[in-house]
């Protein structure tokens, strides 16, 4: 158990932190602390695993490919996209990460302290408290079966007879995410989807949240920390509707939906919001940051069948809005354009279904 | 249509001040607001979303692509948290010194106030095992687990969702899409299982049919008279199991000697 625990803390963190690395470097001229440099590089990162383990899984399930196969094929592969833009990142712009190190610690202020408290009273609640919902009977009995007979989709999660029409979920085979974390960790399914994975999405989440304080006030840091604390306030009380994204996140944190309303949806609008702050401090649009707006598009399309047309609907919105407001259309176009590959997903399903 | 539009506004934004509170928010950027990459994230976008999610040509388009209940999750598109908390610093930070910190601990109050604890959600319980199931579930299906094959199980209504999450092996007749009656067709055997009045030995049958290796029941659902081709097998933290005597759970056996 305890060396299941410890992977699966090296699968949830560090695999991300590092993945992630190249998408957090500050731009020429920007500061950045490590904090941020840290919250910018594990987000990105889980992004960038999820963009890698959708398109590969969608095809593993569409040939019937065996669950560990497809896991074998995953691992290497991220590990090897991972380690090569650490390399890269490291190589050109080690004097970025060596000033990113070496930026003072930013100070944390009291309402920062009881934010960060009740971060982690969140995380440890994952453990202790549990949420019945009957979802969980396909999602969770998906990654179940799929670790116990290494195959995806090919029985009916509720009953396990033969599958009839798999072409409904098999587009978000976000279950089979949970399934590779438990069968890369050893600990049984059904205690990873509900005890293992909930913390990681929580701290997920409060990630992308710090990301957009630190857009929204330039480093200021008693600023940021009071919105840090409104933020888990708001995420701890937010069960006043059963479709509100705080609702999903620490009630139902196991499923896609969830990590798509709580962690792939802020990032991208952390994202843009990171965009058009740099925009108007004259900061040239960064190509690492178009390759996220697709890799979360393809993230939000593993999350859910309609969480990828859900990213470019927001890109979309976001685009128009500075198109009239900020008389800007390049940029825009380009954010568009990059958001769409996910789309081949939702065309998949339409053609299939 | 436009009912349904607002109805899945209405169920998003359920009960508490939250919403509330966002369109104040909204409302007060508008007017404090200066910096226009802030406007544009945190108040044009969200009300261009609205104003999108309003328009029955997207629900229409939705509903063609996806399911018309899950429309409601165009409104994730709306940045609620990031929009409540920017403006709750804002008011915050206008005013200086003690009057700052005071302001800060009553609008935090305010936001608790304005939802709802979610550890206080009536499906929210304390976990029983690590793995977050009725521990009556994890002592029948391991009891009732067979190395090397799969047995079918027909179990009682309160543990149908938690069988396969927690054991995959374990086959149950029927599932949610009856209990939620989504389902195309009816279930016979859901059907007699449901009857008050339940022949044993059509039932008997009609289970055994169905390849029912076990029956669990509930202590106050318990069989008179025993169902045909079942006998009493063992009990499970009050849970009754009758285990079919034609149908084997032997590893490569389908019926017994």
């Amino acid at each position: 158990m305890i060396k299941g625990i410890l992977v699966t803390i090296a699968l949830e963190i560090f695999f991300p932190l590092l993945a992630g690395m190249v998408f957090a470097i500050p731009g020429k001229g920007e500061n950045s602390s490590g904090s941020v440099f840290l919250a910018r590089a594990y987000t990105s990162g889980q992004i960038l695993l999820f963009a890698l383990f959708q398109p590969l899984f969608v095809y593993s399930i569409l040939k019937n490919v065996s669950l560990s196969k497809a896991v074998s094929v995953f691992l290497p592969l991220s590990l090897g996209i991972s380690a090569l833009l650490l390399l890269y990142s490291l190589i050109r712009y080690h004097d970025r990460v060596i000033k990113v190190i070496k930026s003072p610690a930013k100070k944390v202020s009291i309402w920062g302290i009881i934010a960060a408290v009740a971060v982690c009273f969140m995380m440890v609640m994952s453990f202790f408290m549990t949420y019945t919902d009957g979802d969980d009977a396909y999602y969770v009995a998906a990654a179940s079966q799929s670790a116990s007979s290494d195959a995806m989709y090919v029985t009916e999660p509720y009953t396990g007879e033969a599958i009839l029409s798999p072409y409904r979920y098999l587009f978000a085979p976000f279950p089979m995410w949970v399934a590779m974390l438990s069968k890369l960790s050893g600990i049984r399914t059904v205690a990873m989807a509900h005890t293992f994975f909930p913390w990681s999405m929580i701290l997920l989440s409060f990630a992308v949240l710090y990301c957009i304080a630190d857009s929204l006030f330039d480093g200021e840091y008693r600023k940021r920390d009071i919105y840090m604390l409104f933020s888990s306030i708001l995420v701890m009380f937010g069960d006043y509707s059963i479709y509100s994204p705080e609702n999903f996140l620490l009630a139902r944190s196991r499923q896609g939906k969830a990590a798509l309303c709580s962690f792939v949806l802020p990032f991208l609008f952390a994202l843009l919001l990171r965009m058009i702050r740099e925009s108007e401090k004259n900061i040239k649009p960064r190509f690492e940051n178009f390759v996220l707006i697709m890799l979360a598009g393809c993230a939000g399309a593993l999350c859910s069948t309609m969480g990828g047309a859900l990213c470019v609907c927001l890109v979309c919105v976001f685009a128009l809005s500075m198109m009239v407001t900020r008389r800007k259309f390049l940029m825009p176009f380009f954010m568009i354009v990059s958001s769409c590959p996910c789309l081949v997903f939702i065309l998949m399903y339409l053609i299939k279904r | 249509m436009f009912d349904n539009i607002l109805l899945a506004l209405k169920d998003h934004m359920g009960a508490g001040l939250v919403s509330v509170l966002f369109l104040l928010s909204i409302a007060y950027l508008a007017l404090k607001e200066k910096n226009p990459g802030k406007r544009c994230m945190l108040i044009y976008v969200p009300i261009l979303i609205l104003l999108f999610f309003l328009c029955p040509i997207s629900y229409r388009v939705y509903a063609e692509i996806s399911e018309s209940i899950t429309y409601y999750r165009l409104l994730w598109l709306i940045p609620v948290t990031p929009v409540i908390a920017y403006t709750a610093v804002s008011i915050c930070t206008s005013l200086d010194g003690a009057k700052q910190n005071i302001c800060i601990v009553l609008l935090a109050v305010l936001l608790a106030a304005s939802g709802r604890l979610m550890y206080s959600d009536i499906y929210m319980t304390r976990a029983e095992n690590i793995y977050h199931m009725p521990v009556q579930v994890v002592d029948i299906c391991d009891a009732l687990h067979v190395e090397g094959r799969e047995v079918m199980v027909l179990m009682p209504y309160e543990f149908q969702q938690f069988v396969r999450q927690y054991d995959p092996c374990i086959r149950i007749p029927y599932g949610r899409e009856y209990m939620l009656n989504i389902a195309m067709e009816g279930d016979d055997l859901m059907d007699a299982m449901d009857d008050e009045n339940r022949d044993p030995v059509e039932f008997g049958r009609l289970a055994t049919f169905r390849g029912c290796h076990y029956i669990v029941v509930h202590p106050e659902d318990k069989f008179e008279v025993l169902p045909e081709n079942y006998v009493e097998y063992m009990t499970i933290d009050g849970y009754i199991v009758y285990k079919n005597v034609l149908l084997s759970t032997e590893v490569g056996k389908i019926v017994n000697d």
